[in-house]
């Protein structure tokens, strides 16, 4: 089976892994946390869907994980972006797709990271 | 070894020189100044007690580089008699005001050498490159700005790079600075109503760009 799509309702979690991405002053999530690399983020940008997993879950994914944001689906394809399942065996991943590498597209990438940003909500109770 | 090593990597100059230095060296503890390559190797700083100069050095990392440097770099420190104040504190009593913000902010931007080699993300310590372009370029930008440079953060690409970010609720400005000199350095502007990119031209007009942005970041 392909990848599908998710509902608009669903909410997905973005773990926050580098502390730089939370701006110092604001406490809100930078434009860092959803910029696409080229190779790693070959099929999109990882989220994990709230539905399936929960936040603690999502943290103990990664060696250092300084927090978690959660988006709306809804929001996110407000933005002419997807996000869609990626792996039967890991059901609770998923991608947002269609967001340029910087080298694809610097002002593209740039516009959609922060929109993105300003879209996430931060799990405060998990940020170290 | 540890005299050899002193007079490769090290130099001693007047305050004056030091003020016409590039910014490719580092910042100098009163009269001594590190150079690359062992620059790159000290991502800390230990300061001088009465001036804000400083000379770059980390224990931690250097062991593992070489026990020699190490040696030469703890009699420099003694020789010197250096105070280990974080920079933050030295500034703020010095009650520097206008330059509060670039203080802040160069010293975010040191904070990002003590970051690991990589982990999950990818590159997580800045390039020599990203690093002093950065903070020749924020320095600069202070000098030529209207307004008091604004306080920012800054966080490291996937590559190595820099970007520096200065966010407010209706706008947002960011430096993006590469890993290496092959590609451009921009700002990208942002508000809600209109999004704009600059490639940084090369040299000191680059520094004025920034700083016209930063003002208008700065307006309202």
């Amino acid at each position: 089976m392909g990848p599908i799509p998710l509902d608009d309702d669903e909410t997905v979690y973005r773990a926050i892994l580098r502390k730089q991405w939370i701006d110092p002053d604001s406490k809100t999530i930078k434009p860092d946390a959803f910029i696409r690399r080229p190779v790693k983020d070959d099929d999109g940008l990882s989220v994990f869907r709230s539905r399936l997993v929960r936040p603690e879950e999502v943290a103990n994914r990664f060696r250092q994980c300084y927090g978690l944001c959660e988006l709306e689906v809804r929001a996110i394809r407000k933005l002419g972006l997807d996000v869609l399942t990626t792996r039967e065996a890991d059901p609770a991943h998923a991608v947002i797709i269609g967001l340029p590498t910087r080298d694809e597209n610097l002002l593209q990438a740039m516009n959609l990271a922060v929109e993105l940003s300003k879209n996430a909500r931060l799990l405060p109770e998990l940020c170290t | 070894m540890g005299q050899t090593f002193l007079s490769a990597y090290t130099t001693t100059v007047s305050e004056a020189e030091y003020a016409e230095l590039t910014p490719n060296f580092f910042e100098s503890p009163g009269s001594h100044l590190v150079t690359e390559p062992a620059a790159s190797i000290l991502p800390s700083r230990y300061w001088t007690p009465q001036r804000d100069l400083v000379l770059a050095f980390a224990w931690s990392r250097v062991v593992s580089r070489s026990r020699e440097i190490e040696r030469s770099l703890a009699t420099l420190l003694e020789k010197l008699s250096l105070d280990p104040r974080p920079r933050e504190t030295a500034s703020a009593s010095e009650g520097i005001g206008r330059r509060e913000g670039l203080q802040v902010t160069l010293s975010r931007l040191r904070e990002l050498w003590n970051e690991p080699e990589s982990d999950d993300y990818g590159v997580a310590r800045p390039t020599s490159f990203a690093y002093d372009t950065a903070k020749w370029l924020l320095q600069q930008a202070a000098e030529v700005m209207e307004s008091p440079l604004p306080r920012g953060s800054a966080a490291v690409d996937y590559e190595g790079g820099i970007t520096v970010s200065w966010i407010k609720p209706d706008r947002q400005l960011h430096l993006l600075i590469p890993a290496s000199g092959q590609k451009q350095c921009s700002v990208y502007f942002y508000t809600a109503q209109s999004q704009s990119l600059q490639s940084l031209p090369p040299g000191p007009e680059a520094a004025r760009t920034l700083g016209h942005w930063l003002d208008r970041f700065c307006e309202g």
